[in-house]
């Protein structure tokens, strides 16, 4: 073996503390610059799992090396809860941030009435249960000196420092604001560096013995299996682990996860945004997959190096020992003290702010003279910090090195599990109460002691083996081992059946025929409804009313000068913070947040207590009390009715409104709409309710948009623009939304305002109006050109006509005359088109009669109608309308929809219908043809110019129409089925015609 | 419950023998074959209920 001195070990040590106090000064310091969403989730996540403690590092290889798989269900349990907090975390997270709740005591004591007892007894629990967990850590440091260094620690030696400095760690980032529902940036990310650090360092050094030392995991697994005496290692073996005791284990770790003050402390106490709970899902589990990937071959390597079992917890120093490589000897060390470490220091605050608000301020508040509460708050927190540090490091001196790890923490585990009735019942039964929780917990506590710590105390002579072989006062079924008969089980599974048996049955009996008081209902209704907030009656009418300056003294009396100086200025307005002229019930509105501030403190219990008890009134006060209350009563009663007052003139403006107006929640969960906004979205008012706004947007939105109106909405700054909105139905429509944050005295967002406007039309103008720009543009450049192209066409022309002229006879010459004619007349006929389509926007209105320039022009297309076979009908067709329109322009439309009519035929039956009648205050001319009809896609494109799918055509002949009708103020409509029909519609405004003057046809 | 149901006893006792899968014990790829499909469906959900609620 090359054992390292002390000194090496000492400088490491020194410099690795020096190195997590920089991280967690200069990440305090510099929080501004590390303020991101995502970087915040990561600390988070890696804090959390601060589960992987020295007893991952350590213990879990050496419960592989001597039971097998058994050490699993310590991770595949919380990989199983992780499946439900959304369900059960994200509620125990919303209610403790509701309540100000700064540990697991205060969670229970605040759930059940603010019960001091009951804040004490978790306490005392969590304190015995803990303790031994924090020894586990310690001994793991002194295991890990004893082995580098191979000397035999004694009391107050290199460890004793350690402890030591661990101490002063919590308290300079961890105890330093006694408001612990703040962030401990500090802390927090120390704890998440400790976190990377263990992961790395284990599958370093397991990779480095997998596949440095071994030829991978194969010819491991393959070598346990060849060996007998191993290979039992590789299942669930009933020597060692039963069915029952992997379920247990499973079911202690499922509860632990979650109850173990450190994890409530970080993943509760210090959770800044629910949604991180989603993040912690499954990254949490993929941290514990990972760290346990080498467990196994770093086990199996131990054993087939022929270390003995009973030293397996060394295994990941011992075997970079063997092989005197130096390095990963330090790195293993490394990764062993860094999960130490930040178990030791988040543990010792959690449970040291347990004793200062449950045991120490109750009794400072119960003497004659308290004194100064913040000090001894803040003096309390900080000693019992190390006294805690200081009881794990002796435990961890006096237990023998002959302890697993894994058995020290089993206790702990089971320890922490008696809180779930009173915690997970607590948060979804309404009828738990105080008096079940106090039974089942201390009959959990109870048992637990008498069947697992008894029989410890007997193991290690403390107590005589009388108890455990004849069992308590010589009954046979107080034995503690197998109490009431029950045989068969291992320690651990027989504790957990029997303190979960009685602890939830008692917790459930008693509370069914128990009551809870008043102050019980009022808080196990704001635990279990705490997502329906309407429900919770918030401002039970009972509660007492402090004066201002007696809430000012309070609140410098429990938190401190500096602090209360700051959160007085936040508490009470600018305004009102010297003259103190409040009304009564911005008095009982101060004093619940002042109750409140004060529990974030010192808890839930000693805030109800310093509030209610401690300001004992004369019976003079007493009568002025009471008048007080029936000038509240009055008071609240005028407000109401201002209030309703004000609420129906708002929800008649909101109603009267004809944009859509919706409002949120501070989650972006919708509050209300109007009606507008139902009748936009399609939903109704209870179909949206409670869904959040961001699902009307439609992804067709661009991703920015989307994401920059939830940033900004969030910095309370608003937005407005453009977005794509989806309806119920499916439909998407375009619309102008424009959001507003609510905020409240602070200039928190507590809500949005949101206000959607239908953009469709607009925007269907926006585009006719670009259309008519390109087309005004193209027009000017058409007449041009036509202008230029004529003139010269003409002498062309003559000049062929007049040599056609003189060729009387026909030869090849006469005939390419002939066709250049042709051709000059069909540029002839572009060019009028293009000047026609670009010829001013003027009109020369006469009187015509309608039927009668139809027939006309239906009867100059008589050559191609009978060459087709058309047949043209007058279908609904009224003779006697007479319309003041530009005549020439007019017969051009009908003569350009006709000749399309007349073109989209190509079979021996062809029929045009056509129709002219008079509606309301317009006139339809429909032109209806059986042709070959027009595709979906190319309706759209009939009025371009240019657009055309003849092989002939320019295109500009739907586009003249169309420019034409419009400048008459009409519409064109288009339907086509393509291979049945297709009808143009021509709508023109009846008005302007005169009697007297009518149109003959030409 | 389902995946509860995957690490109690009647399924877990299917897996329970020493034997080699791949080089690797048949219970250990059971139970890491378990967690690892555990870890993708939560990654799954967390991404569509982070879908649903944010763009």
């Amino acid at each position: 073996m090359n054992q390292l001195t002390y000194i090496p070990l000492f400088s490491i040590i020194v410099i690795y503390l020096t190195f997590l106090f920089l991280v967690a000064y200069l990440s305090e310091k510099y929080s501004k610059f590390l303020d991101s969403y995502r970087l915040k989730s990561i600390v988070y996540v890696l804090a959390a799992s601060v589960y992987c403690t020295a007893w991952t590092f350590y213990g879990s290889i050496g419960l592989a090396a001597n039971r097998g798989l058994e050490f699993l269900t310590i991770y595949l349990g919380p990989t199983l809860i992780a499946v439900l907090w959304p369900l059960i975390l994200k509620k125990i997270i919303r209610i403790s941030k509701e309540q100000n709740i700064i540990s697991i005591s205060d969670f229970i004591s605040s759930r059940y009435g603010k019960s001091h007892a009951l804040g004490t007894l978790v306490t005392l629990l969590i304190f015995f249960g803990v303790i031994p967990y924090i020894a586990l850590q310690l001994r793991a440091i002194f295991l890990s000196f004893s082995v580098i260094t191979g000397k035999n620690l004694k009391l107050f030696d290199l460890t004793f420092f350690v402890v030591i400095a661990l101490g002063i760690f919590s308290i300079t980032f961890g105890a330093k604001n006694l408001d612990f529902t703040k962030e401990q940036r500090g802390l927090l990310t120390l704890v998440a560096v400790e976190s990377m650090v263990k992961l790395l360092a284990f599958i370093i050094v397991g990779f480095y013995i997998t596949f440095g030392i071994f030829g991978g995991f194969g010819e491991i697994f393959r070598r346990v299996y060849e060996n007998p005496e191993y290979r039992r290692l590789l299942t669930l073996n009933n020597e060692f682990t039963t069915y029952s005791r992997w379920f247990s284990l499973l079911f202690i770790s499922m509860m632990a996860v979650m109850f173990l003050p450190r994890q409530f402390h970080v993943m509760v106490v210090q959770n800044r945004d629910e949604r991180r709970v989603g993040q912690l899902t499954w990254i949490f589990p993929l941290y514990l997959l990972l760290i346990n990937i080498f467990v196994l071959p770093i086990a199996f390597s131990g054993l087939l190096l022929n270390l003995p079992p009973s030293r397996g917890d060394d295994f990941i120093l011992l075997i970079p020992m063997s092989y005197k490589n130096n390095l990963a000897l330090m790195i293993a060390f490394l990764g062993g003290f860094s999960a130490a470490t930040a178990m030791v220091m988040v543990s010792s605050l959690a449970v040291s702010k347990m004793i200062t608000n449950d045991i120490v301020i109750p009794i400072i508040l119960k003497m004659q003279k308290p004194g100064n509460i913040y000090k001894a708050n803040l003096y309390s927190t900080r000693i019992s910090i190390l006294v805690v540090i200081l009881f794990g490091y002796l435990y961890a001196k006096v237990l023998g090195k002959e302890h697993l790890l894994v058995d020290i923490g089993l206790l702990s585990f089971t320890a922490v599990t008696q809180c779930a009735p009173a915690m997970l019942l607590g948060i979804f039964w309404t009828k738990g109460n105080k008096k079940g929780a106090f039974t089942g917990i201390s009959l959990g506590f109870i048992i637990w002691f008498y069947t697992l710590i008894i029989p410890a105390l007997v193991e290690r002579g403390f107590l005589s083996s009388g108890i455990m072989t004849q069992g308590l006062f010589g009954i046979p079924i107080l034995k503690p081992t197998e109490f009431l008969g029950l045989r068969g089980l291992d320690n651990i599974t027989h504790t957990a059946f029997w303190s979960m048996f009685f602890n939830a049955g008692a917790y459930v009996l008693v509370s069914l025929f128990t009551r809870q008081g008043e102050e019980e209902i009022i808080q196990s209704n704001s635990f279990v409804k705490v997502f329906q907030r309407d429900e919770i009656e918030t401002y039970p009418q009972r509660k007492a009313i402090l004066s201002t300056w007696e809430l000012k003294k309070l609140i410098h009396k429990y938190i401190g000068d500096e602090e209360a100086s700051v959160l007085l200025k936040d508490l009470f307005p600018e305004d009102k913070l010297e003259n103190l002229d409040f009304s009564i019930h911005e008095l009982l509105e101060m004093r619940i947040k002042v109750e409140k501030l004060l529990a974030a403190h010192l808890g839930a219990a000693a805030a109800k207590f310093i509030i209610e008890d401690k300001f004992t009134i004369s019976k003079a006060e007493a009568e002025k009390i009471v008048e007080s209350f029936q000038r509240m009563q009055d008071s609240l009663r005028l407000t109401e009715e201002e209030m309703r007052k004000q609420e129906r003139l708002f929800a008649s403006v909101v109603r009267s409104v004809d944009d859509s107006i919706i409002i949120t929640d501070m989650f972006g969960r919708v509050i209300t709409i109007n009606a507008a906004g139902e009748k936009l979205t399609g939903y109704s008012k209870e179909e949206i309710t409670g869904r959040r706004y961001m699902k009307l947007i439609d992804k067709n939105t661009p991703k920015e948009i989307r994401k920059r109106i939830l940033k900004e909405t969030q910095a309370g700054s608003g937005w407005k623009g453009e977005v794509v909105v989806r309806k119920k139905n499916g439909d998407t429509f375009p619309a102008y939304l424009s959001i507003t944050s609510i905020l409240n005295e602070r200039g928190d967002t507590i809500g949005i305002v949101g206000i959607l406007r239908d953009i469709t039309d607009q925007i269907e103008m926006q585009k006719r109006l670009i259309q008519r720009e390109k087309l005004a543009s193209l027009g000017e450049m058409a007449a041009g050109v036509a202008h230029e192209i004529r003139n010269p066409l003409g002498g062309i022309k003559m000049a062929v006509g007049l040599i056609r002229r003189d060729l009387s006879e026909r030869s090849f010459t006469t005939d390419m005359l002939d066709s250049i004619l042709s051709g000059i007349k069909d540029i002839e006929n572009i060019i009028n088109d293009l000047l026609d389509f670009a010829r001013e926007n003027k009109l020369e209105k006469e009187d015509y009669n309608i039927a009668q320039i139809i027939r006309g022009i239906v009867n100059s297309f008589h050559r191609e109608i009978n060459e087709k076979g058309i047949q043209v009908i007058y279908n609904r067709f009224q003779e006697n309308i007479n319309l003041n329109v530009d005549g020439i322009k007019i017969r051009q439309v009908f003569a350009n929809v006709l000749k399309n009519a007349i073109e989209a035929i190509n079979h021996r039956e062809g029929k045009i219908l056509i129709n002219l009648y008079s509606h309301d205050s317009y006139i339809s001319i429909e032109f209806v043809d059986n042709g070959v009809g027009i595709s979906k896609e190319n309706l759209g494109k009939m009025y371009h110019p240019f657009f055309t799918t003849k092989p002939n055509g320019i295109g500009l002949g739907m586009a003249i129409v169309k420019k034409i009708v419009d400048l008459h103020k009409g519409d064109v409509d288009i339907k086509s089925m393509p291979g049945e029909r297709t009808k143009v519609s021509i709508i023109l405004p009846a008005g302007g015609a005169s009697d007297e003057k009518k149109y003959s046809n030409s | 419950m389902i995946f509860l149901a995957f690490l109690s006893w009647p399924i877990v006792s299917i897996f329970n023998y020493p034997n080699l899968v791949f080089g690797i014990p048949l219970f250990v790829l059971y139970l890491f074959i378990i967690w690892l499909i555990t870890i993708a469906i939560l990654l799954l959900i967390n991404l569509i209920r982070n879908k649903k609620e944010e763009p």
